[in-house]
């Protein structure tokens, strides 16, 4: 019934429009929905994270230039992640609080099927991974666009987040201004957001040992503040760039508290003095504030009638030392009316955060007499994201444009990492030597789409 | 940072000089105009695509605002 009134609607709209000698086309359009769904599975080699994601976008533009968006994205994700010790050539037993405490309140079927998780065994010479890793998350968001007088334009959104162990919520503004028969367009945006943590296991203290657990309570938050000031330029009949100043200032819990570090003595793996089944590991602590500033350059240029050039260059820089240059090319290419092909070529590279650590020394790191563990460095960190590394991505894009607004694609992007970090030294014949200090990552994913009026 | 601050707003300052002389008539849009020539063509395939780079990557945003809403442990 509902179908059949939405296409007497329409009938009666076009119907309108033909009395009113409007272009019918255009009009027909107005007022539907523009639906985008797409859906990725992303893979990294090597049994790591997994992830499904579908998503869903509803648009809806109204006659006055307005426009609402709506967006439901979900994510599920399972696998292992590195929980940051050194790969070593003897093996690692790791007791996992996060899982520990999920499995705390298990069934005995439970218990059979999932208690190897509470506690594993890294064999030697192998990538210290965490099994457990398991979450699903849910995001909303939605979004007003306004055009006002004088050539302004408002754009207010809000969106929420959230997984098992983490919830953020952000809010955000800009205004732009077209300029110069709206070949230039000056925009200026902020966007606030609130995170709060809740890890499986509590938050563990800074820097504390990892066999001990010992927490500072349940939960904690994070803010963050991003003020965007942006210039789009319309050069010519083929050339459009896009230039934008992007300045972030994140304050709050900033570490992952999964993750620890190893404590080695001349490369060698010690025992816990407090725990003789444990090898001394410590939770990881970052600084609780990052200031970061980022340059951003896109350029879009027309070739022939069909074609595109997509260039786009990053340049991100922040107070935790690390810095780092995007390089992004995609070329549009439509040899029929109803398919084009899309290859992409990403490179990225980055410097290590100044308290990165592939793992820590006792002595001039960490001090232990007799059964106390002291960290002396006041922050430390051995996640692989905060190491230095380039990476580079490939990926094709295959798309049919069925009618206007109505399009299916499909694409497959494979990314690899290369290692750029300097080797931390270790003795020779000790556990970590000849061992990798940094682990290359390689991933892939596929993504479809379809994309039609409503 | 301050340096590069005020140097980054001075580009953008002279790029939003020089664009009083550039830009196109309304009716030679045709090209600009093709979806291929938007400036974010897929927002969902650049949405996907920031979310892995940023819990891969130490870097996010630039384009838009970043990251954001993830744990990504």
């Amino acid at each position: 019934m509902q179908l059949k009134d939405k296409q007497l609607g329409k009938r009666l709209a076009l119907a309108t429009t033909a009395l009113l000698g409007a272009h019918g086309q255009a009009q027909a359009a107005d007022g539907d929905w523009l639906v985008s769904s797409a859906l990725l599975y992303y893979s990294e080699s090597d049994d790591r994270v997994e992830a499904v994601e579908p998503v869903l976008n509803l648009r809806r533009e109204y006659e006055d230039g307005s426009a609402l968006n709506l967006r439901v994205v979900y994510d599920s994700l399972t696998g292992s992640s590195p929980n940051g010790a050194a790969i070593a050539n003897v093996p690692q037993t790791f007791t996992s609080a996060s899982a520990a405490d999920r499995l705390a309140d298990a069934s005995a079927e439970e218990l059979a099927e999932y208690g190897s998780r509470g506690s594993y065994t890294v064999a030697a010479g192998e990538l210290p991974l965490d099994p457990s890793f398991e979450d699903s998350r849910g995001v909303l968001s939605a979004g007003w666009t306004q055009p006002l007088s004088n050539n302004y334009t408002l754009n207010v959104g809000g969106s929420y987040s959230s997984e098992g162990d983490f919830t953020s919520m952000s809010a955000n503004a800009a205004i732009a201004k077209d300029l110069n028969n709206k070949n230039t367009t000056l925009s200026l945006g902020v966007n606030l957001e609130f995170d709060s943590i809740e890890p499986n296991g509590g938050i563990p203290v800074a820097l504390s040992t990892y066999a001990d657990h010992t927490t500072a309570g349940s939960d904690d938050t994070k803010q963050v503040v991003d003020m965007m000031f942006g210039v789009t330029q319309v050069l010519n009949r083929r050339w459009i760039t896009q230039l934008n100043l992007g300045f972030s200032q994140s304050s709050g819990y900033q570490s992952d508290p999964y993750k620890i570090l190893t404590v080695v003595d001349n490369g060698n793996l010690i025992t816990d003095p407090n725990n003789p089944d444990s090898y001394l590991y410590l939770y990881e602590n970052r600084p609780e504030d990052r200031q970061k500033l980022s340059l951003y350059w896109q350029n879009k240029v027309a070739i022939g009638s069909e074609d595109a050039v997509d260039i786009g260059y990053r340049y991100m820089t922040d107070d935790w030392g690390v810095n780092s240059h995007t390089l992004d090319l995609t070329y549009h290419w439509q040899p029929l009316e109803h398919f084009y092909l899309e290859p992409h070529l990403r490179y990225y590279t980055q410097t290590a955060a100044d308290f990165y650590e592939p793992f820590l020394n006792a002595g001039d790191e960490v001090d232990i007499s007799g059964s106390t563990v002291t960290a002396l460095v006041a922050e430390a960190s051995s996640d692989p994201r905060l190491a230095a590394f380039s990476a580079n991505t490939y990926g094709l894009k295959a798309g049919f444009p069925l009618a206007q607004d109505e399009e299916i694609s499909i694409r497959l992007e494979y990314y690899q990492q290369q290692d750029d970090n300097s080797t931390k030294a270790v003795a020779a014949g000790s556990n970590l030597d000849g061992m990798p200090q940094f682990t290359e990552l390689e991933a892939s994913w596929i993504q479809v789409g379809y994309t039609f009026r409503w | 940072m301050i340096r590069l601050i005020t140097r980054s707003l001075l580009v953008l300052l002279t790029l939003a000089g020089i664009s009083a002389c550039a830009g196109v008539k309304p009716w030679e849009r045709d090209l600009l105009a093709k979806p291929q020539m938007e400036l974010d063509s897929d927002p969902l395939q650049t949405a996907f695509d920031e979310h892995i780079y940023f819990s891969k990557e130490a870097s996010s945003g630039g384009r838009g605002f970043g990251g954001g809403g993830c744990g990504c442990n």
